[in-house]
């Protein structure tokens, strides 16, 4: 009995992926920790500059914007035909989301799906009859599925704006499945839409945008703004930046530079559930 | 080294100085202005105890620009000549500046992979 496909990239697909545990909460700011909270006497403070650890709204955890921003209209129309879900991980009443998908165009489009399609079936798939099945958890159902059109080359379908939010969401699943090169033109279009003509004026109002941007920037190659950002970043951080589970390099993560070395890396960043030691 | 760790050695280096030399031809110069550095040192919670790494709640903008602002004596007040004009800025502000110059941004070619 052929199970329920609820996005079909391809009618006529070989890979049938089974996204489980869809939508769990993403990069969630935490409560402030100790030292963010017990400076000894505050220096002076620059009002037009405070993005870190300074904003009212995330010094009681959370992870929303003060205001949320409103959605795009096209990313408005493309959540409308999103099926209803009731809370994080479940999905009509079911716990996953099953994509068929076309083994051809994933290969082509991932490294990753290329290695588990052309070599020896490894982890989180398996064979049935013509059928691949593969397995993945937690990513955001919108964002995968965006990446999938993509793939597939269903461009209508592609949103040509997006939230930071939702922008987030895709650099994490991009980063994940290494479709860098063939997303290349959207993500232009959406940082473009965000921002501007503008890149250097990037000023995040909060640290959650500011992380979120900052991993945005380096998934999606945009040097102007990580440069901008991580200038801010030296000069404006008290402490240890959290990388929220997303995907950061090894060599930004808990370090600290020596001035006038090469990189000049004055940042530290740690990990959401650890504190790396310098 | 961090930029905010050159910047608070710079400050105990400073109270070493003022503290063993002469620099100035007046006597109460020096011990003016180190009480001065001391003030302001302990004011801003860099002075005892002494910051150590990471440096949780510093930045170096905030380091810089509490520099900046700290304010010029007025040494006719203190019984000195008019045209006396020694201030922590002659050993602060310059040296702060080039921090400051020299915090650069990162490179993401050095991160690729």
């Amino acid at each position: 009995m052929e199970c329920e496909i609820d996005h079909d990239l391809d009618v006529g697909g070989d890979v049938l992926l089974v996204l489980q545990n869809p939508n769990e909460p993403f990069a969630v700011w935490a409560a402030e920790e100790d030292w963010e909270l017990s400076r000894p006497k505050p220096l002076q403070t620059d009002k037009g500059c405070d993005f870190i650890f300074e904003d009212p709204a995330y010094r009681i955890g959370g992870h929303g914007t003060t205001k949320p921003e409103p959605e795009p209209p096209e990313q408005v129309e493309h959540r409308r035909k999103k099926r209803k879900r009731s809370r994080a991980g479940v999905v009509d009443g079911r716990s996953e989301v099953r994509f068929r998908l076309s083994s051809r165009h994933l290969i082509l489009a991932s490294p990753y799906f290329k290695a588990m399609l052309t070599g020896p079936w490894v982890e989180n798939s398996s064979r049935t009859g013509s059928t691949y099945t593969a397995h993945a958890s937690d990513w955001d159902e919108e964002a995968l599925t965006i990446l999938m059109d993509i793939i597939h080359g269903h461009s209508e379908k592609v949103p040509r704006s997006m939230s930071l939010e939702l922008l987030a969401k895709m650099a994490v699943v991009v980063d994940y499945y290494q479709c860098h090169k063939i997303v290349k033109f959207y993500s232009d279009t959406w940082i473009g839409g965000r921002l501007g003509p503008d890149k250097n004026n990037l000023r995040p109002k909060a640290s959650r945008d500011f992380v979120l941007w900052l991993c945005i920037s380096y998934v999606f190659a945009q040097k102007d703004i990580f440069y901008t950002l991580t200038y801010h970043a030296v000069r404006k951080t008290r402490g240890p930046l959290r990388t929220l589970g997303l995907p950061f390099p090894d060599g930004l993560i808990g370090s600290w530079s020596t001035l006038g070395t090469d990189p000049s890396l004055l940042l530290m960043l740690i990990p959401s559930q650890r504190r790396l030691t310098t | 080294m961090s930029a905010v760790e050159v910047i608070l050695d710079h400050y105990h280096d400073l109270v070493w100085y003022l503290g063993t030399r002469e620099f100035c031809s007046e006597y109460q110069c020096s011990s003016v202005l180190l009480g001065q550095l001391v003030r302001e040192m302990m004011a801003q919670g860099i002075f005892n105890p002494r910051p150590s790494r990471p440096f949780l709640g510093f930045n170096v903008k905030e380091a810089i620009q509490m520099t900046l602002e700290i304010k010029s004596l007025d040494w006719s007040r203190l019984g000195s000549s008019s045209s006396h004009d020694c201030s922590l800025h002659r050993f602060l502000k310059k040296y702060m500046l080039n921090v400051q110059a020299h915090v650069n941004g990162l490179n993401l070619d050095d991160f690729r992979r």
